[in-house]
């Protein structure tokens, strides 16, 4: 899969090259191979230990997990992808891209693929490994009918491409949302967008009452994991935390909670992008504006900023965290901003969360225990992808 | 003390009069009113001024709105009264004048008229080619419209004056790109020796094209046979304080100024020859807190200097900017 720059002369050969092919299948066995070779290969480098989110990739396309997950899929028969797909990728989560290029292909489409602007080393190697694995010779039409592309936002070329295509994916911010819908498209055109989102984190205080050393460090780790790894700056990313108990306890167990998240960064060395740090500084001044006020901000350390969800409206990123109390759940679950991409919990069950979420007007589009905030599968924004980027034919 | 007295006082004097100033400082550095030192003085981080209103002025007292050149496309706003449009004027003439003398001299503008005309679009090459313009007996634009050198004017000019003393002034960038890497530009064979130059603003453009400061003034003296040259360091944000290079290419800070260096991990103040971010202090500020602002340059001091140009301040070294990357995260989708 070649990364190409789009200008005049390529433009054509590359659109005839889409409509000569042929449509797949749902579920290609070919495709699974494919994805099955990509995943041998990131995962027999060693170096790629270095980067979670590539292995992390290398995991997501091995053949037993995807054939796994397509078996439990119940129409699977009689299905086709729509043709050609632009994916426009963000540029804030470098492994994105690939996701977005994989749920395209499993769904059997065509791809061409904006990857965004900002030179990742993670795109850059991946990048890299498709074009490895595609050059193989059993690959090779998957290669004629799927690119990697890079251009401007407001690209002629890509304008075109979108208005040519079956199908348009966009991850991104609400103002390339916005650019995005206004382009012109197909009649038919399927189109899937995923806009900025936030989400919160849920805590039951009580489990914190005589936790072991080692239970507290298990749960630090899965913290940092939803949260620090990306800066608590991706959309599923928790930014809100909703402590339930009563007060006292809840104190306590904050007190234990982010001293033991302190030790984890320091054990880490977190550190942030200096750029990011006086942003955290910034956001602090928008939140003062909108508020009218000055607000607390509690500092366990230069990277753990607290306030509370009275003061503070402008979301939370950066080790910025805002935090809330509630006596109960339902309390706790009611008070959710309408539209919380992922709920994270710690010490309920998911079925009393699904309970009072149902009897709610919450849109929350998932709920995942804590550690796995940031898992991105083929249900996302409460959207089946698969399902969306493919057509059933009607046969009786 | 005399500079940490008049910058205690202009804090609070902005906590009274800009509320947004308040509530910021109040919020982040928990509402004290004393400061022991200048490192206790709080600050605001450059960039509150692109995309905040910061005044402490009514709005109907504003004299003039200035604004950033702004690279990454919004710029900042800094709101002027009467009284500290003229402080930034007199603070000018101040730095100016101890260098070069009271005197006005001819001035070569490498740049367009167009940039100054169009008051629409003021920006801080705008400001500084005003700013300078004070010291000149008359002015020429060595670049038309397009940016073009205009041949004809030039030599006209360089007719006019060689020999004699005048000054050459313009945005690094400007200097660079326009005249010096023209092709067409040959070696100007007029008398420069009693000529100087002086030029500011950011060096990033250069970097990217891997232009060093040695063979800036290298080509500089190869082409025009300047031999003086003066590099500034200032932002729109305190306009007027401008640390103009010593005849050893020490940058000072001008009297009512001062500067530390922060640390990138925890903004905490740093010692002699650590690298970190510059603070700027300046005590002209009355009517927008831009007294005390954190930019987002890279620096650092060498100790008290005993410089030949016979200042006993410390020494700024400019060693960069800090580049924007590497944010994780989905909120800002694409760019």
């Amino acid at each position: 899969m070649q990364l190409i720059n789009i200008d005049k002369k390529n433009i054509n050969k590359l659109k005839n090259t889409f409509f000569e092919s042929k449509r797949r299948p749902f579920g290609d066995k070919k495709i699974v191979d494919f994805l099955n070779e990509i995943s041998k290969e990131i995962l027999k480098n060693r170096l790629n230990r270095l980067h979670p989110d590539i292995i992390t990739f290398g995991f997501f396309c091995r053949k037993g997990a995807i054939e796994k997950s397509l078996r439990d899929r119940k129409s699977f028969h009689n299905r086709f992808g729509w043709g050609l797909i632009v994916h426009v990728t963000p540029s804030n989560i470098p492994i994105n891209f690939a996701f977005s290029f994989v749920f395209g292909l499993l769904s059997g489409n065509h791809n061409i693929v904006r990857l965004p602007s900002e030179n990742w080393p993670q795109i850059q190697y991946l990048v890299s490994i498709f074009e490895k694995v595609s050059k193989k010779n059993k690959f090779k039409d998957l290669r004629k009918t799927n690119f990697f592309i890079q251009t401007d936002r407001d690209d002629l070329f890509l304008k075109e491409f979108i208005s040519n295509s079956d199908g348009l994916v966009v991850w991104g911010g609400d103002s390339t949302i916005k650019n995005f819908r206004n382009f012109e498209k197909k009649p038919r055109c399927c189109e899937l967008y995923f806009p900025n989102r936030n989400s919160s984190l849920i805590i039951n205080s009580k489990i914190f009452k005589n936790i072991s050393k080692s239970e507290l460090q298990k749960i630090s780790l899965k913290f940092f994991n939803d949260t620090y790894l990306v800066d608590n700056n991706a959309c599923s990313s928790p930014r809100q935390i909703y402590w339930v108990g009563s007060f006292n306890e809840i104190l306590k167990t904050k007190k234990k909670f982010w001293k033991i998240i302190n030790e984890v960064l320091k054990i880490k060395k977190y550190n942030l992008n200096i750029v990011a740090k006086i942003d955290k500084y910034l956001d602090v001044l928008k939140t003062v504006e909108l508020k009218k006020s000055n607000i607390k901000v509690e500092k366990s350390s230069e990277h753990i900023w607290t306030t509370t969800k009275k003061d503070d409206i402008v979301v939370g990123r950066y080790g910025r965290f805002v935090e809330n109390n509630f006596n109960n759940l339902e309390t706790a679950i009611k008070n959710i901003n309408d539209d919380e991409q992922t709920l994270t919990y710690l010490g309920f069950s998911p079925l009393e969360i699904k309970k009072i979420l149902f009897s709610s007007k919450i849109k929350v589009d998932r709920v995942v225990p804590m550690g796995r905030a940031l898992e991105i599968d083929f249900l996302w924004d409460g959207v089946d992808i698969l399902n969306r980027l493919s057509r059933v034919i009607d046969i009786r | 003390m005399k500079l940490l007295n008049e910058l205690s006082q202009l804090t609070n004097h902005h906590k009274k009069n800009c509320k947004l100033y308040k509530w910021y400082i109040d919020t982040i550095f928990t509402g004290k009113k004393k400061f022991k030192s200048l490192e206790e003085i709080p600050w605001i981080p450059v960039r509150a001024f692109k995309n905040h209103e910061l005044k402490s002025v009514e709005n109907h007292e504003v004299f003039k709105v200035m604004q950033s050149s702004g690279t990454s496309g919004i710029k900042s706003k800094i709101f002027l009264d009467k009284e500290n449009a003229r402080a930034q004027q007199i603070k000018l003439i101040e730095v100016f004048t101890k260098r070069f003398g009271k005197s006005r001299f001819p001035m070569l503008v490498i740049d367009s008229e167009k940039t100054i005309k169009d008051s629409a679009n003021f920006s801080a090459r705008t400001a500084a080619i005003n700013g300078f313009g004070i010291f000149s007996k008359f002015k020429t634009f060595a670049l038309d419209d397009k940016m073009k050198i205009d041949e004809e004017k030039l030599i006209d000019f360089l007719k006019k004056v060689s020999g004699t003393t005048f000054f050459i002034f313009g945005f690094t960038s400007v200097i660079w790109k326009f005249f010096l890497k023209n092709s067409k530009l040959k070696k100007l064979n007029f008398d420069f020796s009693k000529s100087f130059l002086i030029h500011g603003g950011g060096w990033k453009k250069l970097e990217n094209e891997k232009v060093s400061k040695g063979e800036f003034k290298k080509k500089i003296k190869e082409v025009l046979g300047c031999k003086k040259i003066h590099n500034y360091y200032g932002m729109i944000e305190q306009t007027g304080s401008i640390y103009l290079e010593c005849e050893n290419g020490n940058l000072h800070a001008p009297d009512g100024s001062d500067f530390i260096i922060r640390s990138l991990e925890n903004f905490a103040p740093l010692k002699a020859n650590q690298e970190g971010l510059i603070q700027l202090f300046s005590n002209i500020q009355t009517s927008y807190p831009g007294h005390s602002i954190l930019s987002e340059d890279i620096g650092k001091f060498l100790p008290l200097s005993h410089c030949k140009c016979g200042s006993k301040k410390k020494v700024l070294k400019i060693l960069g900017r800090v580049k924007k990357a590497e944010v994780r995260g989905c909120s800002d989708a694409i760019n």
